[in-house]
C-alpha cells in the first residue's frame, strides 16, 4: 500500500487549531485504511480497532505539532504502526519456532536445488483466484511473528529500511538480512501458488 | 554460450550439469548460494555495477537461480497486492461504530484535559507544539 500519494490535507489548520468538525472528518476519512494496517500487523481485529483508538488519541493531542513535512496520512500511518507494534510487544508469547526448513535447498558445491516453472500470470490475476488470495494470506500470518513483522513493515506498509529497524529496535544490516529470510520462508510457503503445474493442474 | 544456456528455461538434469560445469571453470562468478544472498540487494535496484554484472551473469548461465529470482521477486509482488486487496482507503470503508468509539474516547480526554486549562482558545493555540511522534 502506498502512504505517500495523497495530496495535503485541505483542513489541516483546523485540524491543528482543535476545530473537532475537523477531527471528525479526519477519523471518517482515516480511520478505515488505518484499521487494515493496525488489523495486519496485529492480526487481530479487536487489538486493530483499539490501536485505530490509540493513535487517533495521540494524534489529536499531537496534531497541533504536526510540521507538514510528510503528508497527514504519512503522518497517522507511522502513528497506527507504532501503535501497532506496541500491542505486539505487549503480547509476545512462547518461543518462536525456526524457519531454518524453509530456506532453498543448496547441494555440496553451493548450488541451489528445486527449481520450479514459474507461472506468467500478474499476481493481480494470480490474486483474482480466491484459492490464492486466502493462501497468500495465510501464508504471510504463518510466518513466526519476528518476520511476519518485517514482511509487513518493509513489503506491505512500505516502510523503509532505516524506519524498520528503528522502529524494531535493531540495527538496519540485521533488518535486511531478517527480510530476506522472511521473504525466502514466503516464497518456500508461495511456490506450489505460482508453479505452472500446479495451476493448470489444482486450480 | 551463456545466452544460448540462458535461454533454455527449466532446469532439467542436463541443463543444470551444463550450468554447474560452466560456473565452476569460470572464476569469480557467484555460486548459488551468493546469488541468493545477492537477490534483497537486487530487489530495491541497490547492486553496484560490477555485483550486477556478476549477478547478471549468474542469471544467465543458471536456470535454477533464474526460477528462484523470479519466485521471489514474485513473492514480493504478490505480497504487495494481497494487502492492496484490503480496499481500505476513504471514507466509506470506515465503519461507523469505530469511528463513534473514537471520537467518544477522544471527548473524553479532551474533557479531563479541559479541567486544567483555560478556556480561552487563544491559550490553546499558543501551546509548545507537543512532540513528534517517534516514527515519523
Amino acid at each position: 500500500m502506498s502512504v505517500r500519494e495523497t495530496s495535503d490535507c485541505a483542513y489541516i489548520d483546523d485540524l491543528k487549531r482543535g476545530d473537532s468538525a475537523a477531527f471528525e472528518k479526519a477519523v471518517r476519512e482515516h480511520a478505515g485504511w488505518m484499521l487494515a494496517v493496525a488489523r495486519r500487523i496485529t492480526n487481530c481485529n479487536e487489538d486493530g480497532a483499539d490501536c485505530v483508538q490509540e493513535a487517533f488519541s495521540i494524534a489529536h493531542q499531537k496534531i497541533a505539532g504536526f510540521e507538514g513535512r510528510s503528508t497527514l496520512k504519512t503522518w497517522l500511518h507511522r502513528v497506527v504502526v507504532n501503535q501497532a507494534l506496541m500491542k505486539l510487544r505487549k503480547r509476545r508469547r512462547h518461543p518462536e519456532e525456526s524457519i531454518d526448513d524453509l530456506m532453498p535447498d543448496f547441494d555440496d558445491n553451493g548450488f541451489l536445488i528445486g527449481p520450479i516453472q514459474i507461472t506468467d500470470e500478474t499476481a493481480e490475476e494470480l490474486l483474482s483466484k480466491k484459492e490464492v488470495a486466502e493462501k497468500v494470506r495465510s501464508a504471510i500470518d504463518e510466518l513466526p511473528e519476528t518476520y511476519r513483522t518485517i514482511l509487513l513493515l518493509r513489503d506491505i506498509e512500505e516502510l523503509s529500511t532505516a524506519e524498520t529497524a528503528a522502529l524494531l529496535e535493531i540495527d538496519e544490516g540485521a533488518a535486511r538480512t531478517r527480510l530476506h529470510r522472511a521473504r525466502t520462508a514466503l516464497k518456500k510457503k508461495l511456490e506450489p501458488v505460482f508453479d505452472a503445474k500446479y495451476l493448470d493442474d489444482v486450480l | 554460450m551463456a545466452l544460448i544456456i540462458g535461454n533454455l528455461g527449466t532446469a532439467g538434469p542436463i541443463r543444470r550439469k551444463i550450468a554447474c560445469t560452466m560456473l565452476d571453470i569460470m572464476p569469480g562468478q557467484l555460486s548459488c548460494q551468493e546469488f541468493d544472498a545477492f537477490m534483497s540487494v537486487y530487489a530495491e535496484h541497490h547492486l553496484s555495477s560490477p555485483a550486477q554484472k556478476r549477478f547478471d551473469f549468474h542469471l544467465n548461465v543458471c536456470p535454477m537461480c533464474r526460477s528462484s529470482l523470479a519466485s521471489y521477486m514474485k513473492t514480493i509482488e504478490l505480497s504487495k497486492a494481497a494487502a492492496s486487496l484490503d480496499h481500505a482507503d476513504g471514507p466509506a470503508n470506515s465503519p461507523q461504530e469505530l469511528i463513534d468509539d473514537v471520537l467518544a474516547k477522544i471527548a473524553l480526554s479532551s474533557d479531563g484535559a479541559g479541567a486544567n486549562q483555560s478556556d480561552s482558545e487563544d491559550t490553546v493555540s499558543k501551546q509548545t507544539p507537543a512532540p513528534k511522534p517517534k516514527a515519523d
